[in-house]
């Protein structure tokens, strides 16, 4: 009887367990993030993972969506392919209703196949502008693409720097391959050759052999492609081998961690970007930054704002329809969002942010401060 | 032509510097230590944290570095080495490569993903020799080179503990019959191999910047001009890395930046082929 008593009590128990986790479970709403949070590449992906904390933590401070907490189920997908999709698998398995991914496209596109057999909405804040046009219905892209960045900066440095002898650097990933191509088409369309061409590997720690090519070739502009380390090395060294042309650096240039390492060598440098989410005057931006900075002890940058308005446009799509993942999808192709960062609606190919802003930096008290030059918008009519 | 000499040099000092600590660890005991990189990391961060975080002026940042990565030398061998050392070499090599994981991991934890900058003692500026722009850096590494590659032929050929160490590095048994301490050597070398860590992360993180990934960036480079030098050969080392360094430069400046790598690593395997044995040393064969 004792024995009795006893298996009875643990299997209440036991029942009770799961019952609290089932309930507790299903009175949330899931949403997979997944982004690089180890390796290298966690320097843009902890940022974005932070951005995602925010956003959901400001809905779940309110209620959450429709009066149910919001829950993330965030996963690593640090530097690898096969990272990424096995966190794609553990998120899945999770039950989420849609996933904010990586912003590394290599990693994307690894997640596509499963990404189009689960039917699970997708969105993130890459700009390599092939992801868009792999036929998949899933994925949104919340940040301006190649296309729109690489137009901007390439029109700036053909109409407004006047350059004809431009030349080019490019990391040899697929955000750089990408973006040489949308570059030299650009310049062909306006009858102007690159005077040299180079190419560097994201780990390359010695840019001299490039730049002295660059140098030799005698161009009037370096317009640049790179990551966040080789972008830092490539102004550095500029400096260093007294190359004094304008150089147009791709959105790395733009972080608050590359002009601790640039310093005074970030003087001049203009940078395509999206936002200035540090030097913003608009008030919602700026208390944006604030509460970030005070929470997560950095600054955030221009992806880590998308990222944070992309979370909200995904909350607000959940609240319009529920977590069913069709639904989902299908608002999100047919509705506009006002974010912080500008307006949202995503066109055929699911490109969703369309504006871009060419900004020069000059030392200010040893701090590299930006100077906006000019604003582009390449939004469809 | 002459800028491009001048930054291969530069790269070439900065490989043979990384890798020494390598050399020094497999011609004293043997193993072969895949996480000297991490040390090199280490001896980096170090640095950066106790001149910025702590405000130590540079030179004292140095001192305190090498105290803390004498006591992380000597750690990594009681944990990674001293309890596997008769087990196979693979074991060790594994082992090792564990420990750069963990060392990795342990950087990207305590401070982050975010490249950081080390400054230089000489600071950022540069000296205009004719048409080349040379680095007050790039002085310092190319006289820390010399100094630190006589130092150690002085050291090991003209000093007691410098003999006492070769003796045990050539006969572990026969030191021990002649009253060396092996233990203590042994703990002693992973000591010397972590300060060249110091010096070698000193050099480093002003030009490459740190990241959890620096490490194994600079270990890769370092273990090519090892091999194309001659495994455990020390002159080897420096005209391997000077070698890789200077045709890394030249391949990208005058052939191609894109293939450069291909290239560089073609003209190792052309090398090893012509020379098996490296520039200096035994046929790598007999050494894996």
């Amino acid at each position: 009887m004792h024995n009795l008593f006893k298996n009875l009590s643990s299997f209440a128990l036991v029942l009770c367990l799961v019952l609290i986790f089932a309930v507790t479970s299903l009175a949330k709403i899931k949403v997979g993030v997944i982004s690089s949070q180890t390796s290298g590449l966690a320097i843009l992906g902890q940022r974005q993972i932070n951005a995602a904390i925010l956003a959901a933590e400001e809905w779940n401070e309110k209620g959450g969506i429709n009066e149910t907490k919001i829950r993330l189920i965030i996963e690593d997908s640090s530097d690898k392919t096969t990272t990424a999709v096995t966190a794609l698998d553990r998120v899945l398995g999770k039950n989420v209703c849609a996933i904010l991914g990586p912003i590394y496209s290599f990693q994307l596109f690894a997640m596509f196949p499963e990404v189009k057999k689960e039917k699970i909405p997708m969105l993130s804040t890459s700009g390599t502008r092939k992801l868009t046009q792999m036929d998949n219905r899933w994925y949104f892209r919340t940040y301006p693409h190649d296309g729109i960045t690489k137009q901007a900066c390439t029109l700036y440095a053909v109409e407004e720097l006047k350059s004809k002898r431009p030349s080019l650097m490019s990391v040899t990933t697929e955000y750089g391959k990408s973006g040489y191509e949308i570059i030299t088409n650009i310049l062909k369309a306006k009858g102007i050759a690159p005077v040299a061409e180079t190419w560097h590997e994201k780990a390359d720690k010695d840019m001299t052999g490039q730049l002295m090519r660059i140098k030799r070739s005698d161009p009037d502009i370096i317009i640049s492609q790179a990551h966040p380390s080789d972008t830092a090395i490539v102004l550095k060294q500029q400096r260093d081998l007294g190359i004094d042309i304008p150089h147009m650096a791709s959105s790395a240039a733009s972080m608050p961690s590359v002009h601790k390492l640039v310093g005074e060598a970030m003087e001049g440098v203009y940078v395509e970007t999206v936002t200035l989410p540090n030097f913003d005057p608009d008030p919602n931006i700026r208390a944006w930054t604030k509460k970030y900075i005070e929470k997560f002890k950095k600054k955030p940058d221009s992806f880590a704002l998308l990222y944070y308005d992309t979370a909200n446009f995904l909350f607000e799509a959940i609240k319009a329809v529920g977590p069913n993942r069709t639904k989902i999808r299908d608002w999100l192709e047919t509705t506009r969002y006002k974010g912080l960062a500008g307006q949202y609606r995503f066109d055929q190919e699911h490109n969703g942010a369309f504006f871009a802003i060419i900004v020069q930096y000059h030392i200010k008290d040893g701090k590299a401060v930006p100077e906006l030059k000019k604003k582009y918008d390449f939004t469809p009519k | 032509m002459i800028q491009e000499i001048v930054a291969g040099f530069s790269m070439g000092c900065i490989y043979a510097l990384a890798g020494f600590g390598f050399v020094l660890v497999y011609n004293a005991v043997g193993a072969v230590n895949f996480a000297h990189g991490e040390l090199v990391m280490f001896g980096g961060y170090f640095g950066y944290a106790f001149s910025t975080h702590l405000g130590m002026p540079l030179w004292l940042a140095f001192v305190v570095t090498l105290l803390a990565m004498a006591i992380l030398g000597i750690l990594f061998n009681q944990v990674a080495y001293l309890p596997i050392r008769s087990r196979p070499v693979s074991t060790v090599i594994i082992a090792s490569i564990g420990m750069s994981i963990l060392l990795r991991n342990s950087a990207l934890a305590i401070w982050g993903p975010d490249p950081l900058k080390l400054n230089s003692f000489l600071g950022d500026s540069v000296i205009k020799i004719g048409a080349a722009v040379i680095s007050r850096h790039q002085l310092l590494i190319f006289a820390v080179t010399a100094f630190v590659f006589t130092g150690q032929s002085l050291f090991f050929s003209r000093t007691a503990i410098g003999r006492k160490l070769q003796a045990t590095a050539q006969d572990q048994e026969a030191a021990k019959l002649m009253g060396i301490k092996v233990t203590r050597m042994i703990n002693l070398t992973f000591v010397l191999a972590a300060f060249l860590a110091v010096i070698a992360g000193f050099l480093v993180a002003p030009l490459w910047f740190l990241d959890p990934e620096v490490g194994l960036a600079i270990i890769v480079k370092a273990f090519i001009a090892i091999i194309i030098g001659g495994f455990g050969s020390i002159p080897g080392l420096v005209v391997g890395g000077i070698f890789l360094g200077l045709t890394e430069v030249l391949v990208a400046s005058h052939l191609t930046s894109e293939y450069k790598d291909v290239i560089s690593f073609f003209i190792l395997i052309t090398v090893l082929m012509a020379m098996p044995q490296g520039f200096f040393g035994e046929k790598i064969a007999e050494k894996v």
